[in-house]
């Protein structure tokens, strides 16, 4: 019986990419407990490091951590998927007898690098980190089948690509009503529906009571220089016995006030605004 | 020989990890304030005005807004140097308001020392700030650099740079500034501030109807599209100031990038570099440093005022057409729209 280093020790190797411990934890009696502990650990530090996604949303403290836990068992579970794929190809296209138990070690070992995934809330730097940190895994996950399945380093490479290629085609075919589901838990558990991603930040618009003011604001002051005129002009035509001029005619100073969150200003709809504007005309 | 050695760079390690984990624990403050967590509320503290900053002028022309460097801790100034710049800029400009109390590195101006859960931290680091040993102090300017990378962040920054905004307007009307006129608005971003600076002018000028400039005093920021939305960005740099190279970790500040947003700000004529000589970037020898003298025995903090006041009136005397051009907005159902917010010359005419 094999024996594992000190947990420490195997995320290093398994960062390090070195094919021994990953040989290793298939055959060491602990090995499974070890790479899920790992995937564990890291499915939560990825969840977290991606969280962000739950804050541009305006998730409720409380919610926050539930959807940290949903999400940490759903990349669970995207492990799993990974797994079983990497066992079918062995079985099917390679007609390789492997014990799924020792792919699933390999595969999860081949989480390490995951474990920095919460470094990418970093400001500034950890947006290449992430990059990186994709690489990363995809290469530990090469070398994973690579010694889970015993092939050469191209094999392997296409292996990942193809075990990638079906888990997208499981996404958009079988898997639909199951990511569906996911994300039904998701909004739930966050407690609102999850609409804007990441590539949505720059369009949202914060709009505190401060600046929902701006425009009334705007709109009195036009109001009070055009009353101030007006008096001007109205003593004038009174001093000089004109006729006196109309009444200014009554419009309400109320226009649609967008509650206190978050609106999303596509630019389209600034020219609807202005249309708007023109109304009072 | 080499066992210690190690250890002393396991120490580095362990610090450098530390860091990190720190890093990547300060973007929850911006994100929560986004979602809520803390309310809307913008913080400030009443400070009387000394006659010169922070005095609101009847017939402001222009607003100035100092946003100072990563060694605050709150809107408060504690540097001699700071507080004679600011004054002497006062002085010089007696048509604008100079408004130094908003705290840069925090979304709703809230001072560290005031923090809910880290106020005594931030104290006693303020404490060693002063009284020694700087490096315990130093955790203030680390945090803060921390707040000017989160502004720099594509992810955090268009939601820190909203706050910001929002404590800039904020502070802005607390100065009686009227939201409806073309009264130029001036931000001054000194060192890590005019990240902050960069950033808030994307949405403070689409709020407001003036031009929003950037004075960058040694400036540090990234390529970001509040270079675009400024009216004009004028840069100030020393020969011995080599902080303000510190952008040049942003990759989009480099030439190669051309599409980039300073790159495309540079090419529209939008930014301006200013020499300011020998000057530093802070501290003796610095941009503010008013013991120091050039050789003609300008003190340095009085030829900063002076390029920095030149350049206000400049902007100001060519604004003064289009101040005097200037129309309020009047609602389309008018009888007469002709001279809408010009009573006297309305009387005359009619007069006539």
């Amino acid at each position: 019986m094999i024996e594992l280093p000190s947990f420490g020790q195997t995320i290093r190797m398994a960062m390090r990419l070195d094919p021994s411990i990953y040989r290793a934890i298939q055959i060491a009696p602990n090995g499974l407990w070890v790479a899920l502990l790992i995937v564990s650990l890291a499915s939560m530090s990825e969840a977290l490091g991606q969280s962000v996604i739950l804050f541009i949303n305006r998730v409720r403290p409380r919610r926050y951590l539930v959807a940290l836990g949903i999400s940490t068992v759903s990349n669970m579970i995207g492990y799993l998927l990974w797994a079983t794929v990497v066992w079918l190809m062995g079985a099917f296209f390679y007609g390789l007898d492997f014990p799924f138990i020792a792919i699933a070690s390999a595969v999860g070992l081949a989480y390490a690098p995951q474990l920095l995934a919460f470094f990418e809330l970093v400001p500034f730097l950890g947006n290449p980190f992430g990059i990186i940190l994709s690489l990363w895994s995809m290469l530990a996950i090469a070398v994973a089948i690579y010694v889970g399945l015993n092939f050469t380093f191209g094999q392997a490479l296409l292996a990942s690509a193809t075990g990638w290629l079906l888990i997208q085609v499981w996404r958009r075919t079988i898997g639909i009503p199951v990511y569906a589901l996911g994300h039904w838990i998701q909004d739930r558990a966050a407690g609102a529906p999850l609409r804007f991603e990441i590539k949505d930040i720059p369009r949202l618009r914060h709009t505190p009571r401060l600046l929902e003011n701006i425009d009334t604001w705007r709109d009195l002051l036009s109001r009070a220089k055009w009353e101030e005129f007006m008096d001007v002009m109205r003593a004038e035509a009174n001093a000089r016995d004109e006729q006196p001029l109309p009444p200014r005619p009554e419009r309400s100073l109320t226009r649609p006030v967008t509650t206190t969150g978050v609106t999303l200003q596509p630019a389209q709809d600034k020219d609807e605004e202005s249309e708007g504007e023109d109304i009072h005309a | 020989m080499l066992n210690p050695l190690l250890q002393v760079l396991a120490l580095f390690g362990i610090a450098f990890l530390g860091l990190l984990v720190w890093a990547a624990f300060s973007p929850f403050e911006t994100l929560g304030w986004w979602a809520g967590w803390f309310g809307d509320e913008i913080y400030h503290e009443e400070m009387p005005s000394d006659g010169l900053v922070r005095a609101i002028r009847p017939n402001a022309k222009c607003y100035i807004i100092f946003m100072s460097g990563i060694g605050r801790v709150s809107g408060e100034t504690l540097s001699y140097r700071e507080a004679e710049f600011l004054r002497t800029l006062a002085a010089a400009l007696p048509e604008a308001v100079v408004i130094d109390d908003v705290f840069p590195y925090s979304v709703n101006n809230l001072a560290l020392t005031g923090q809910p859960f880290f106020a005594r931290i931030w104290r006693w680091a303020l404490r060693r700030k002063r009284d020694g040993p700087a490096l315990a102090g130093s955790i203030i300017n680390i945090r803060n650099a921390f707040q000017v990378l989160i502004s720099a962040d594509s992810r955090y920054g268009p939601i820190y740079n909203q706050a910001m905004a929002e404590v800039l307007l904020h502070g802005l009307l607390r100065y009686d500034y009227p939201v409806d006129s073309d009264i130029p608005v001036f931000v001054v971003g000194y060192s890590g501030a005019c990240q902050m600076a960069v950033g808030a002018t994307t949405y403070l000028a689409e709020w407001l109807k003036a031009p929003v400039y950037i004075l960058s005093l040694g400036g540090v920021f990234a390529s970001d599209v509040g270079l675009l939305a400024a009216e004009h960005i004028y840069h100030f740099y020393g020969k011995a100031d080599w902080v303000y190279h510190v952008s040049l970790v942003a990759p989009r500040r480099w030439p190669i990038f051309v599409t980039s947003e300073w790159n495309r700000a540079k090419r529209q004529g939008k930014v301006t570099e200013i020499y300011m000589g020998p000057m530093g970037h802070t501290g003796r020898g610095g941009y503010l440093d008013p013991k120091a003298t050039l050789p003609d025995g300008t003190r340095y903090v009085d030829r900063t005022v002076e390029i920095m006041a030149a350049v206000v009136s400049d902007i100001l005397s060519e604004q003064k057409t289009m101040l005097q051009d200037y129309r309020p907005h009047v609602p389309l159902y008018l009888p007469k729209p002709e001279p809408p917010a010009l009573p006297e010359s309305a009387s005359s005419a009619a007069a006539e």
